[in-house]
């Protein structure tokens, strides 16, 4: 026995209905997973080129770890072992201030030699942090609407099915 | 060589008690069972200002979303901010105001936090954006609250070997790992999984809460009437289902409900009720105690009383002892055997108090640690807030001054809002206060158990000892100048 005229009609209105829905929840998926992904790799290149621009030495191992707390930072060499006359190893006990030129202003971005550490720190990796969460969150909003979008389907296919048996009786 | 065991016959004293135990014990089991339920106070929502506030589309919204634009600042100035803990605003507002705020804020009014927290918001939008809606696995149903308790305890570990806390960079890392799992949560499970089922503050707010003064309930004569085919739990098609998957009809707990008012709006036989009533009364008319929960409440008495020994001068002194007589300089490995003892301490002392109470009231050792951990919760609360009293009073000054400094003013001074005295006074107030509360559901729960006042009796001394003893340990630390976090 075949479906009568409204129930054909009902199916198919669900249908589109159905499919306007999945194609709206796609383009959803997809512009937010691009904005993300989009922010996460601009992020990530214009921090590392901050990064880069304003580290005053490259980031180590000890560094992070010191940044973190860890225990058992590489210890210092001891200053008995090092030859007097060992390059960049001023041990005669004097230690010169740094001087501020008369003609610069006090306040010069980027001349703060007070020790105070203001601004992102060259311990911090904020890029590849920055950009391991944000790709790893569009990996999650993708295989999310993946899963949305089968479960979708197939609560369609049984209601489809369903009006079809009915139809059927 | 052996003693002899008297044989079994009848007539026997070893008999006899045992046989005047379980008459004892089921006519308790009976006189329990038919114990009245908490009894409610008056209801709020009659009054019309609170019934408008709660029933208001803009309710809870209205606080989550500026809730959100300070929380996205901590963020911002946590990961992009000065690195030093002491200038940085993120590290200020984040530990020495909102963390001590917090407590109080779930004894003051359960668990409102939850209903605001930008993380709860985060995890609807997730899900209204690509959210699959799987159903919550069973595993996190079975085990949820020991995952919770794990992973407190694993947080304040790492707290102490990388530091958390003094680290707005770790602090940062932390609140990045807690969104993607909010994300993840969020994405892939139902309503707030997270909320319920896996966040760390989420566990300490659901027993926090069971001291707060306002809470939620159905008036199950009403419903018992209903035809809204569960409409306070499933939600409607213009209101959300419970976030926390709770069913106000046969809810006998603040724990899990966040007050987000889905309920009210939902219900369309006004029979949700909202009301005052006294700190701790919930605890006092448990009626299906869990292990888990008695545990967590112990195991955050064991990381305050960490938390307070690794701020004191003798934290140092034990380093270096340790240092001198094991040879072992590595922090972690000592933080590690620390932490692991200073856990087990609470729970261990309430195993023995909960088997010295099995001896008396007859009952399980594991039933008396369930039951009688949930009276350790107000002297939980009092220690905790008591502990990061001293970092809000002591450093209050700093999250203006830090604050300030974002909008370009250069403030400075002492960080302390008053002096150490006053906040050593209001400490042992507050101790005082919690100790009071246990005492307190000690012996409410022991009344309401048993009948016998020789059962009472056996149970309430060694857990009365107990709290005691924790009591008199925070006093103590509480006596010794402790260091800042900023």
């Amino acid at each position: 026995m075949s479906m009568t005229v409204e129930q054909v009609i009902k199916a198919k209105k669900i249908q589109i209905r159905g499919d306007a829905a999945t194609w709206h929840r796609r383009f959803a998926v997809a512009s937010v997973g691009a904005t993300v992904a989009a922010a996460a790799i601009l992020g990530s290149l214009i921090l590392t080129s901050y990064d880069q621009a304003s580290a005053a030495a490259p980031i180590s191992a000890a560094a992070v770890s010191a940044g973190f707390g860890f225990d058992d930072p590489p210890a210092p060499p001891n200053p008995n072992d090092m030859p007097m006359d060992m390059p960049g190893m001023d041990m005669g006990g004097s230690s010169p201030e740094p001087t501020i030129p008369a003609e610069m202003p006090p306040d010069m971005p980027g001349m703060d030699m007070t020790g105070d550490s203001h601004g992102a720190s060259a311990a911090r990796p904020l890029a590849p942090v920055l950009g391991t969460f944000g790709g790893a969150t569009s990996a999650v909003f993708f295989a999310a609407g993946l899963m949305r979008r089968k479960d979708r389907a197939a609560s369609l296919v049984k209601k489809a099915a369903r009006i079809a048996g009915r139809a059927k009786k | 060589m052996r003693p002899e065991r008297p044989p079994r016959t009848k007539g026997s004293p070893r008999l006899d008690r045992a046989v005047k135990a379980r008459a004892e014990t089921k006519s308790d089991d009976a006189r329990f069972d038919r114990q009245p339920d908490e009894p409610l106070g008056r209801d709020l929502l009659q009054n019309r200002y609170v019934s408008a506030v709660m029933r208001s589309r803009w309710y809870p919204g209205a606080f989550q979303i500026p809730i959100a634009a300070v929380f996205g600042l901590v963020a911002y100035q946590l990961l992009a901010g000065p690195s030093k803990a002491h200038d940085n605003a993120g590290t200020a507002l984040m530990w020495v105001l909102w963390w001590p705020a917090l407590p109080l804020l779930y004894v003051l009014l359960g668990r409102f936090w939850c209903a605001v927290c930008p993380f709860a918001a985060l995890s609807d939008f997730v899900q209204k954006l690509v959210g699959a809606n799987r159903p919550v696995p069973p595993f996190l149903k079975k085990y949820g609250i020991w995952v919770i308790d794990a992973t407190f305890l694993a947080i304040t570990w790492a707290d102490h070997v990388f530091g958390i806390v003094g680290s707005p960079w770790g602090s940062g890392i932390l609140l990045l790992l807690l969104t993607f799992s909010v994300i993840v949560s969020g994405a892939f499970f139902q309503r707030r999984t997270f909320c319920r089922y896996l966040c760390f503050l989420g566990g300490l707010s659901a027993n926090y809460s069971r001291t707060g003064m306002l809470t939620l309930r159905a008036n199950t004569d009403i419903c018992s009437t209903c035809t809204a085919k569960a409409a306070c739990y499933n939600g409607t098609d213009t209101v959300a289902a419970c976030p926390l998957f709770s069913f106000p009809r046969t809810m006998d707990s603040g724990a899990n409900c966040n007050l987000c008012a889905n309920c009210i709006k939902a219900c369309p036989n006004d029979a949700i009720t909202l009301t005052v009533r006294p700190p701790t009364k919930e605890l006092w008319f448990l009626r299906t105690p869990k292990i888990e929960e008695s545990f967590l409440a112990m195991a955050i008495m064991g990381i305050v009383i960490i938390q307070n020994v690794t701020m004191l001068g003798v934290w140092s002194k034990m380093l270096a002892w340790v240092d001198q007589t094991t040879g072992i300089t590595s922090y972690p490995v000592i933080f590690t055997a620390v932490f692991a003892v200073g856990v087990s301490i609470p729970v261990a002392l309430l195993a023995l108090a909960a088997k010295v109470a099995a001896l008396g009231n007859l009952e399980s050792t594991f039933k008396n640690f369930a039951r009688f951990g949930y009276a350790l919760i107000p002297l939980d609360v009092a220690a905790h807030v008591a502990h990061n009293l001293f970092h809000l009073l002591a450093e209050g000054n700093s999250v203006f001054y830090t604050f300030t400094a974002l909008f370009g003013a250069h403030n400075s001074g002492p960080t302390a809002l008053v002096g150490n005295g006053t906040i050593q006074v209001l400490q042992f107030a507050l101790l005082a206060l919690g100790l009071t509360g246990s005492l307190y559901t000690v012996k409410r729960i022991a009344h309401r158990r048993y009948l016998s006042p020789g059962r009472r009796l056996s149970t309430m001394v060694p857990f009365a000892v107990l709290i005691g003893v924790l009591a008199v340990l925070n006093v103590a630390m509480f006596t010794v100048p402790m260091t800042h976090r900023m």
